[in-house]
């Protein structure tokens, strides 16, 4: 039997389960208290905003407290009601927007804003109180812009940075009305900002926003520029959900038509650009364990990892696998394979890569990856941004037919490259090859399901050949730390180790949709949404002839043409990269 | 009677507590902030301003801030708003609620250890075990047994109100800074 406690609720009597919140005890009994500054009670029950006020009474008194943080007991008469509170919760968004700056029309949190949204629901007058504001500070960093006048102060970016991510690069600063959350060294870039866009995803307004690039599209659009799009394996299993579509729906088909309409030169699938990391990421672990070099090998597809790595544990470079991301190879291999066969010039190609990530605008602008004489990705937009784009433009999304991706030299794909988007794919689909490689034949696909999961933190041991080799998967950068302290104390027993920075990996990415039902707290959404939108791309997975890297038609082609073979000297110029130690406060 | 000295005090007071709160939550930061520059146009001179407005912030500032700090402040400031329409002087009565005020809050503040960077420790030796401060915690981080086990605070549930400190009766409540 569980235990349970009396309580009231507008005089009605409910009877609900024992150490609940007022807040989570009224939804049980149907009732709906807005709120703003919770994001989840592990994390966080601050109850700053005072948006979620409710009274409880006392006698004749009636004492108001924030539903989110307040624990239920035995007897409690929650009033949810009386004008006092309806009042009390509209003072203090109409405080809140006194000090807010009011640009809606240009925000482009315009529509997902969740001030805009409680505002709404209790009626609060924009103008009702005026004065004094907050001077305005807007933080443009390579990932991520910061505008403070859009803030709230309701904490969930510090503590995601802190608590969820353990980077801790924001933090609330100075008292009373000049109180601010900011960057340690008041700009994101000197910091120590990864770039991962958790934050991004928690803001309730757009004082936390990726930094936009769609503008920069628009130029090479009107330079006449051949503009050509890649896009994310994430992409498809999230982009479904901005045009009214529930999460857990397959968005491939429409979304690249939808790219094609928008007038690109040609759309490609970065899904071949993982598979291109996968066959030299491989040869390059096959190699290290062949010839006992360091081990573990640890994947370097996710930037904000990188970007941690560089800054904090920059000793363990050796380890890291030297390849690029596979938005950069890919470009690197348009401007290259590409052009070549077109009769193009590098330059004349503008490459757009559509990402579910803040940290990708920051990973085109590194110095080291300038191998070649071109720059390798000229863009990077996230998922929202091409969102807005295809908004903009007027396609009727439910009308749209499937399509494919370009077939043009780069256009094929095995299910290995589309299941990168989420945690444990990169390893997945490396040891599919790697297995290939050293036992000279293929494995069954259910062989290395053991890396597959939701915990942030997975390991497996797989047979190959005679020999056991144990890996990792880790998502969500704090949950590394464990880890690479072992690897820096020589003790890890791991071979090869997984690590993306993002919860879930790139389908939880920072530049992601928001998940409208995550504001509202419904936790069944909350707690789902990642394995819905990771069971997608298991599916396409699932549904692909080819599932190993090496066996893309495509890629053989590449390879034969104009790669020779993994590793080379000229795909190392082209597809891998150098990695160096980074101060922690600036860059 | 108002004198210059009576409103000297009572603009140093709205001055102090508009800036000496600690910003966590909406009600103080903006709210005593919005409040008090409803207070200094009237005390300047400019009459035109709502006393329904100004009644209805303080009063809900006095019942909705997160923590004393906000909640004391507001009360003081009632009495003022008070003071200012209705009974067009300061008496006494004001007065002695600002040095009431200050003598609970004037070190936290100024030291500013209200809100963050600070604390909470129960002396179990001290703790009476009455439960008085986990029935007054607003964030539930506080648990004991009444009459059986000291109480606790768990301080990553707590949200550094010093809701504890005011309320226990018997100095339990230890702050470390």
């Amino acid at each position: 039997m569980k235990d349970t406690v009396n309580i009231k609720i507008n005089g009605i009597p409910y009877e609900v389960e024992k150490n609940l919140t007022i807040l989570e005890a009224s939804r049980i009994c149907g009732y709906d208290i807005p709120i703003l500054c919770h994001w989840d009670h592990d994390y966080c029950a601050v109850g700053s905003c005072r948006v979620c006020l409710v009274g409880i009474k006392e006698g004749n008194n009636t004492r108001l407290v924030s539903s989110c943080s307040t624990t239920i007991f035995d007897g409690i008469d929650i009033d949810l009601l009386s004008p006092l509170v309806l009042r009390a919760r509209k003072t203090s968004v109409e405080l809140l927007l006194s000090n807010h700056s009011k640009e809606c029309q240009q925000c482009p949190k315009n529509g997902n804003c969740e001030l805009l949204n409680v505002a709404k629901i209790v009626g609060a007058d924009e103008n009702k109180f005026s004065g004094k504001t907050q001077d305005r500070v807007i933080d443009i960093s390579n990932g991520i812009t910061r505008d403070s006048s859009k803030c709230v102060l309701c904490g969930r970016c510090v503590e995601v940075c802190n608590k969820q991510q353990g980077i801790g690069v924001l933090s609330f600063k100075n008292k009373a009305f000049e109180n601010v959350v900011s960057p340690t060294k008041d700009l994101l870039k000197d910091s120590g900002c990864i770039f991962c866009g958790q934050c991004v995803l928690a803001c309730p307004t757009g004082a936390l926003m990726e930094n936009s690039s769609i503008k920069l599209v628009d130029e090479a659009f009107e330079k006449k520029k051949k503009v050509i799009v890649q896009v994310a394996p994430a992409i498809r299993a999230a982009i479904a959900e901005a045009f009214e579509q529930k999460i857990g729906v397959l968005g491939a088909g429409k979304m690249f038509s939808a790219l094609k309409k928008l007038g690109f030169y040609r759309v490609f699938d970065t899904n071949f650009g993982a598979d291109l990391t996968i066959t030299e990421e491989a040869e390059e672990l096959v190699e290290r364990i062949k010839n006992k070099k360091v081990l573990p090998q640890i994947t370097s597809c996710c930037p904000a990892w990188i970007n941690y790595m560089e800054r904090f544990y920059a000793d363990l470079i050796p380890n890291i696998s030297s390849c690029k991301s596979p938005h950069q190879m890919e470009g690197a291999i348009i401007k290259s394979y590409f052009a070549q066969k077109h009769n193009l010039m590098p330059d004349d190609i503008f490459v757009v890569s559509v990402m579910p990530c803040t940290a990708k605008k920051d990973e085109i602008k590194r110095k080291e990856n300038k191998t070649a004489d071109f720059v390798d990705v000229d863009a990077v937009l996230t998922t929202r941004e091409i969102i807005f784009m295809i908004k903009r433009a007027g396609i009727n999304w439910s009308l749209l037919p499937d399509g494919e991706p370009d077939n043009d030299l780069i256009g094929e794909y095995s299910g290995a490259g589309a299941i990168f988007g989420v945690s444990g794919g990169v390893m997945e689909a490396a040891l599919r090859t790697a297995y290939f490689k050293l036992v000279k034949k293929e494995a069954d696909i259910l062989f290395f399901k053991d890396v597959r999961g939701l915990q942030c933190v997975r390991e497996a041991t797989i047979n190959i050949g005679e020999k056991d080799i144990k890996v990792a998967v880790v998502s969500g950068i704090k949950n590394a730390v464990p880890l690479l302290q072992d690897v820096r104390n020589k003790k890890s027993p791991y071979t090869f180790i997984e690590i993306m920075a993002c919860p879930g990996g790139c389908i939880n990415g920072g530049g992601q949709p928001y998940v409208k039902e995550c504001f509202f707290l419904d936790k069944n959404v909350r707690n789902t949404y990642i394995e819905k939108r990771s069971s997608i791309l298991y599916n396409v997975d699932e549904k692909k002839k080819i599932r190993q890297s090496h066996n893309n038609e495509d890629i053989k082609k590449l390879y034969n043409d104009f790669l020779i073979k993994p590793c080379s000297e000229l795909s190392h110029k082209l597809l891998h990269t150098t990695y160096s130690k980074k101060d922690k406060f600036s860059q | 009677m108002n004198t210059i000295d009576n409103i000297k005090e009572v603009k140093a007071f709205i001055d102090f507590v508009a800036n000496e709160n600690c910003g966590k939550c909406t009600l103080c930061r903006i709210g005593v902030k919005r409040l008090s520059e409803i207070l200094n146009n009237v005390i300047n001179g400019n009459e035109d301003i709502e006393q329904k407005t100004a009644l209805e912030l303080g009063n809900t500032i006095k019942l909705g801030a997160l923590c004393d700090f906000g909640k004391n402040a507001a009360n003081v400031l009632l009495l003022i708003i008070d003071g200012i329409f209705q009974k067009k002087e300061f008496d006494n009565t004001v007065l002695t609620a600002i040095n009431n005020f200050y003598s609970e809050f004037k070190e936290r503040a100024v030291t500013g250890t209200i809100g963050k960077s600070v604390e909470f420790f129960i002396d179990a030796n001290k703790c009476k075990k009455c439960s008085m401060c986990s029935r007054h915690c607003p964030a539930g981080a506080i648990s004991g047994v009444i009459r059986l086990e000291p109480f606790q605070i768990n301080q990553n549930k707590c949200i550094k109100c010093w809701t504890c400190f005011s309320v226990c009766k018997f100095g339990a409540v230890n702050v470390k800074k």
